[in-house]
């Protein structure tokens, strides 16, 4: 099993940073009743604990979709593989993201609840590696940004190890 | 988006219920006549005998001018006062005119044969026949009366409405999806379909790097062109291209085009000067370049491995 590097953003780093993130975003959707979107998995811990740090009402809703990998088909497709529970026309819509790196995913997702007309679509990610992006994606919240590391922990996973790590780190190449 | 429906209906259509639930289901804010009233008292400053009272005249057209004003004044503030904080529906009440350059607005109209409003109210209400004709025939006075003396208008004019269903033809479940589908606004999705989705044919790729990004972007269903376009940088006297770069890929979608490369420190500093040239020469065109380990960790990233 690969060994952590080194630690890139500690526990209190980045509670610290969520509590800002949480103040940002409810100061923004005062008098509105934004749904979260959280992409599966990744971004789960990270939701948790940004919903923490909200002061107003919202809804949290999960989706998934198929990520690329070397045993998919060819000609294989993105898919939603879990669909948001909630209908999200003329509502505010947070998308919740672990990491934006290639950009890919993302604008996938975008076009996809984008045609459902949301009244507002935007996008908050905990991590931003804007060195591996290829689809230029808008991000209005973010809470670091990274150089081209791999990174692991809170909620990012390496072969879907190291998840429930406190941190988030640099795995050893 | 539409903020407001306003919703006209003959006499007998029963079908108050559909936008109910229309309101319910899409966080519309319904305003019927029950309650409007109480909003319209405080505003006329009357008590509900008062305004009831006001309203039979309107009807017998006796009404005086001046209330007549405040009435619709009272009808449009609330409504607005309401829109404000939600989407509204408002059932009657002559939104198709109080509300009729409001923008996002949808005006419709439910009408009904004779034969089928007396069904309905016979069924309801469990009137008899002449009855059910009786009420038909009185509503539809009153409420041509109740238009004109408000508004000047022949509420039946179709040009007041962006939509008029006949229910002889259609049930309500086949009127609720006409609505749903009459209150999205299409989005032109430039993106194909997954049914229709493909790649270009039997695309010769000059290496494997450049294979395994195609099939990257094809997976996330974004439109790829491989090597479309040659961009002259340097002619001769003569007017001959004698350098020239053509980048691995354009992707439409995004106006975007993207060159990849693996290639040792040497070569590619060759082709980093080579797009410098061409940002110079064509400084509109939006390229991107992804080169050396970066590449490689977006491909390792996807559990790619194996290119050189």
């Amino acid at each position: 099993m690969e060994k952590i590097e080194k630690i890139l953003f500690t526990y209190e780093e980045i509670q610290e940073r969520i509590k800002e993130l949480g103040k940002i975003i409810s100061e923004d959707y005062k008098e509105k009743n934004p749904i979260l979107a959280c992409i599966l998995k990744g971004a789960v811990y990270f939701a948790v604990d940004l919903t923490r740090n909200l002061s107003v009402p919202f809804i949290l809703d999960f989706i998934s979709i198929l990520s690329y990998g070397p045993s998919k088909e060819t000609y294989g497709i993105v898919r939603i593989t879990k669909d948001l529970d909630i209908n999200i026309y003329n509502k505010d819509v947070i998308i919740i993201e672990d990491i934006v790196d290639t950009g890919l995913s993302l604008a996938y997702l975008l076009r996809v609840l984008k045609a459902r007309e949301p009244s507002s679509l935007k996008v908050c990610t905990l991590l931003d590696c804007p060195g591996r992006r290829i689809i230029d994606v808008p991000i209005d919240y973010k809470g670091f940004e990274i150089p081209n590391y791999y990174v692991v922990g809170y909620g990012l996973d390496y072969n879907e190890n190291y998840r429930n790590l406190m941190y988030i780190a640099v795995l050893e190449k | 988006m539409v903020r407001l429906i306003t919703v006209a209906r003959e006499f007998g259509t029963e079908i108050d219920f559909l936008f109910n639930k229309l309101s319910k289901e899409y966080n519309f804010t319904l305003l019927d006549r029950n309650n409007l009233f109480p909003f319209l008292q405080k505003y006329l400053g009357m008590n509900s005998e008062e305004l009831l009272l006001e309203e039979k005249k309107i009807e017998k057209n006796s009404a005086e001018k001046e209330f007549i004003e405040r009435y619709k004044e009272g009808i449009k503030e609330i409504t607005k006062s309401f829109l404000e904080k939600s989407s509204v529906i408002l059932l009657g009440r002559g939104g198709q005119f109080l509300f009729k350059d409001y923008p996002d607005s949808f005006h419709i109209n439910i009408i009904a044969p004779l034969n089928l409003r007396v069904k309905n109210l016979q069924k309801n209400y469990n009137l008899d026949l002449d009855t059910s004709m009786k009420l038909i025939s009185e509503k539809d006075s009153a409420r041509d009366m109740y238009f004109k003396i408000l508004f000047g208008y022949d509420w039946k004019d179709p040009h007041h409405y962006h939509l008029i269903i006949n229910l002889s033809y259609y049930s309500p479940e086949e009127l609720y999806q006409i609505l749903l589908k009459s209150l999205e606004k299409p989005v032109k999705v430039s993106q194909p379909l997954q049914e229709s989705f493909s790649l270009p044919l039997k695309v010769r790729f000059a290496n494997k790097s450049e294979e395994e990004f195609a099939k990257l972007l094809t997976f996330y269903r974004i439109s790829w062109e491989y090597e479309p376009r040659v961009f002259p940088l340097e002619w001769d006297n003569e007017g001959q291209v004698i350098e020239a770069f053509t980048p691995d890929f354009y992707l439409p979608e995004f106006d975007l085009y993207i060159e990849l490369t693996v290639q040792k420190p040497k070569l590619m500093s060759e082709k980093i000067k080579k797009i410098r040239k061409l940002k110079e020469l064509y400084p509109n065109i939006n390229i991107k370049l992804l080169y050396g380990n970066d590449y490689i960790k977006i491909l390792e990233k996807y559990g790619i491995t194996k290119v050189k």
